[in-house]
Order: structure tokens, then sequence, then C-alpha cells
């Protein structure tokens, strides 16, 4: 108890410390939990996916869907669609993805490439850098490849997402070594093309992917390797979202149901008004609460603005929740405290 | 100065701590309340201060009905007349020395400047003087004691109470704080002291006992 009692004292003697590090434990609470709840709402997407063909690609959905934008969506800017289009001879790892979204549903892909396959869609020459194997069959020729897309797929205009080195999977000869996404001003069925391109990053362990990205893909890159962070610290995350209920309730608690109470009482003991003694209170914790969260949001802002390009309305309005949820509870706390005997001081020795 | 008649209070129904006190305390005197620990003193003390109400009986305090004030009264009313200090000195640790003895001033129609004088002379009164930057944990506790001294007496007020303010001191600074305090109240101010020390009692006008609630002597 002399130790706690020890630590109280000196959160309000130097309380800079402590508010940091409170701070710092809320703040990676916030980017630890936004991260979740977008994976989550990812996972929880393709979950609840069944295979039917539930969408169609509009002008308008497909400018939603290619949304740089948009974190719970895959990254596809118009830089990149236009590189494609210009070059598509000379591939490159154009795939940001998110290592809880793996999906590992071949089988409508691999159907498909059954299908070029047999019908004769694949041989060899031609695209060096694209190909499609499939157990001994290996499908290289552009031309074929288009035809053969456009034959199983009924799509006109496509674009092929692969990588530059196919010899870093040549492990996973049997899969899909690239991928085909339409894009255009028809309506395609997503679901179609959606299975085949999870199925393809599924194959496509960001960790192997060698990273010979073009300055045009920066932006990508670097949320490859701050998801690759991500992924490889969850559990610190996770320890620190606990650690951070922990610590941050430790502080308000304390704060204010022992030493605000033990100020109040000395306060008004030694001639305050009651108003006078609560107002001191109420303003420095106000005060301690609006600086928590400003930062804690500041930060969440920023980090949101690196990783994600911007800020979901999804998790604006759940840090708004979050804010609500604390000045409930500062107002319950304060109530607490006005309702109690004053003369703690006299009572509680 | 004090007079309280026929004073009865418990803090649970059935469960008398104080039973049927009637006192009578003049001013310019100084008066120790003695007794075991549960018999009451404190209690009676926090309700001379006008800290506990509900109570039943009478107390005046200069003739003024201290039942008929209302709340807010009651804190002007303590805070013009009675000075406090406790045994565990209740300084404000993230506060100075100084802001401390300043809290009781706080609200009044002072300027800063004469607040932070009139703390100031207060705190040289009690020998404190040199401290007013310093922190409560930045000091010992017969100094923070003295604060505390300073902090009640900074209003001037007619009468000051001490509950046990030398119960965690040594002897000599026990000493020190009964000096300082009998020295410090004013000339027809009253000085309340309670102790469980009979060789602090003795050095008071005037001892009162208490047994299980009551007055024994």
């Amino acid at each position: 108890m002399n130790l706690l009692r020890a630590f109280q004292k000196q959160i309000l003697i130097k309380p800079l410390p402590f508010y940091l590090a409170a701070s710092f434990l809320v703040l990676i609470s916030v980017t630890y939990y936004s991260y979740v709840l977008q994976a989550s709402a990812l996972e929880q997407r393709f979950n609840n996916d069944t295979g039917e063909i539930l969408y169609k690609i509009t002008p308008q959905y497909l400018s939603d869907k290619v949304n740089i934008h948009d974190p719970y969506k895959y990254v596809f800017d118009d830089s990149i669609i236009s590189y494609l289009n210009n070059q598509i001879e000379n591939l490159k790892i154009l795939i940001a993805y998110k290592k809880q979204t793996i999906i590992n549903n071949s089988t409508k892909v691999n159907y498909f490439v059954s299908n070029l396959v047999s019908e004769g869609y694949c041989s060899s020459n031609v695209l060096p850098n694209v190909k499609i194997q499939l157990d001994n069959n290996t499908c290289n020729n552009k031309e074929l490849i288009d035809s053969g897309i456009k034959e199983v797929l009924g799509v006109q205009d496509f674009i092929i997402f692969g990588v530059s080195d196919l010899s870093s999977f040549s492990a996973n000869a049997k899969d899909i070594s690239y991928i085909l996404l339409k894009l255009n001003k028809k309506e395609y069925p997503l679901r179609v093309v959606e299975e085949l391109f999870y199925t393809y990053l599924s194959k496509l362990h960001l960790y192997d992917v060698p990273i010979s990205i073009k300055e045009s893909y920066a932006s990508i890159q670097k949320r490859a390797i701050q998801d690759s962070v991500f992924s490889q610290y969850e559990n610190f995350f996770k320890i620190a979202f606990i650690l951070s209920i922990g610590f941050s309730t430790f502080l308000f608690h304390h704060s204010i149901k022992r030493f605000d109470n033990l100020e109040y009482g000395i306060r008004k003991i030694n001639g305050q008004s009651d108003g006078k003694a609560f107002r001191t209170l109420l303003h420095r914790q106000l005060l301690l609460l609006y600086t928590l969260i400003g930062v804690s949001f500041l930060f969440a802002l920023t980090i949101n603005y690196i990783i994600w390009a911007d800020i979901p309305e999804r998790i604006f309005y759940d840090l708004v929740t979050i804010m609500a949820i604390i000045l409930i509870y500062l107002i319950y706390s304060f109530s607490q405290l006005r309702s109690k005997n004053i003369y703690y001081l006299i009572n509680n020795r | 100065m004090i007079k309280i008649e026929n004073l009865n209070f418990s803090y649970k129904k059935n469960v008398p701590v104080l039973k049927n006190i009637n006192l009578n305390i003049n001013a310019g005197e100084s008066v120790a309340i003695v007794g075991k620990s549960g018999s009451g003193k404190t209690t009676l003390l926090s309700i001379m201060a006008i800290l506990l109400d509900d109570y039943e009986g009478n107390y005046s305090f200069h003739d003024e009905s201290i039942n008929q004030l209302s709340n807010k009264e009651r804190v002007k009313f303590r805070g013009e007349n009675i000075g406090i200090v406790f045994q565990g000195f209740y300084l404000l640790p993230h506060l100075t020395v100084l802001q401390n003895v300043m809290l009781p001033l706080d609200g009044l129609q002072y300027s800063k400047e004469e607040k932070i004088n009139l703390a100031q002379e207060s705190l040289s009164a009690v020998g404190m003087g040199e401290f007013v930057e310093s922190y409560p944990d930045e000091v010992s506790g017969g100094q923070a004691q003295r604060v505390a001294i300073a902090r009640a007496l900074v209003r001037r007020p007619s009468i000051i109470m001490g509950d046990e303010p030398t119960g965690n001191l040594d002897e000599s600074n026990s000493d020190m704080i009964i000096k300082l305090l009998k020295k410090n109240t004013n000339k027809d101010g009253t000085l309340i002291v309670i102790t469980h020390d009979m060789s602090v009692a003795e050095q008071f006008d005037r001892v009162i006992r208490l047994n299980k609630g009551e007055i024994s002597s």
C-alpha cells in the first residue's frame, strides 16, 4: 500500500511522465484498435461472401473500389493501372495486401486455369515474364492467355497483375503466378475477379516478394512494409492495448477518486467554497482528459494518414464513441466526488 | 465563545459516538481534549470545526447558533473564524509551500500580491519563511506541520483547532509545534487541540477527558 501511495503521490507531484506514459499507451492502443478494426472488417467481409455474385462492377463502383484512400479495399490507383496498361510485358509487384485477408480458396482459380489449359489456350513462348503454370502445363503466351481469359471469363479488357521474378516462386510452380483483373467501363462479376485475385494473394506471401518496386509504387511499398511491421509486432500491440486500458483506468480512477477527493476536502476545509474547490478540480481533470484525447486523436489521424492515407469514417466515429465513454466516466466520477462526504479527511484517515 | 449543549452524534443508527456533551470554552482559553481511541475526540472537534453536522443538540459560537446557518454560511463562518491543523498535515503535494498557505485566501478580496504577503508573513511566523518555493515532500515532518499551522493562521482566525497536530512528530518537534500554536493564537483567540499525549495536554489551560463519547472530567 505504501508503494501504491508513493506512486499516487508521485503522479501529482510530477505528473508529466505518467501522463506521457498514459498517452503513449493510449496512442498505441488507438493505433492497434484501428488496425484490428480494419483487419476484422476485411475478414468479416470475406467470411460473409458465400460465393454468389453479389456485386456488379459499374463505373461508379469501380471508382469507389479502386480508391487509394479506402483502407478497406485493395489499393489500385490510376498510376498503377496506367503503368500496367503500358508495360504489361514487364510486370512488377503491384500489390499491397494485408496478411489477415488471405483466403485459401483456390478452387475456382484452379477451375479457371484448368479450363485455360484444357481448352488449349496455353502454349509456349511470347511472354517470358508472365506465365501460368498448372501441374506440368505452362502457359506464357500473352495472346493466348488473353484469348483464354476472354473466352472463359467473358472479360474483354483486363489487366494482368504478376511478379517480375517468377523464379522466386518456382517452388510454387503449381500455383498460378500471375492473375488478371478486369477494369473498364463494362460490368463484370466482381466475385470472379476477387476470388482470382485473393487466391493469387494467398499464394504470394508479402515477405517473399522481391522489393523491386519502382518509384511510382513507393506508397504501396510503404504500406506493405508497414503492414508487415504491424503483423510482426502484433503481440506487442495487444499487450500495449491491455496495459493501456489498465493504466489509463488506474490514472483516471486514482487521480479523481483518491487525490481529488482529498484535495477537494482540503480546499473546502481551508475555506474555499464548494463551487470553487469543485471547479479547480474540474478544470484540471478536463485539461488532462482533453490533452489525452487530443493527443491520441492527432496521433490516430497521423497514423491513419501514413498507413491508410485517409481517415476512415468508421474509425472516426469509433474514436468519438471512445471519447464519449471517457467523458461519461469523468462526469460520473465527479458526480460521485460531489455527492461524497466532503469531510473525507476526517472520516477516512 | 463556544457553547455546546446536549450534543449527541452517531455515524450509524444506534451506535452513538458522542453522548450528551455539554461544553463551554472561553475566548483566549487553550484546551486539550484527551481520550482513548474511539472515545469521540475527533468527532467532537469536527463538530466544533463545523466539519460535521447532522448532530442533535445546540452549538453556538460567539453567541451565534451554528444550527441556524445554511451550508454556505457555515463554510464562510468556518473560513473566517476557524483554522484547522491535522495530524496528517494535508498539504497538497503539487503546490509549493507558499501556494498551500495561500489556499485559504482563495476567493477573498485580496490582490495576488497581498495574498503572497499574507502567506509569507504567516510562514515567517512559524519559521518557514525560507521554504516558500519548496514542495511538501521536500520538507521534514515537523516543517510540514509548521506549514500546515501557517495555513491555519493565514486568515487570522479567532480559534485554532488541532486534531492530533503532534501525532506524527517526535518529542522535540512536538514541543515546538505546541509552542508555535500557543504563540500564534491571537491574544483573545482560542486554541483547542486533541491529543493522546498527556505531556502535551499538560501545557494547556484546561484538559477535557472524553470516555466512550462522554466527558468524564
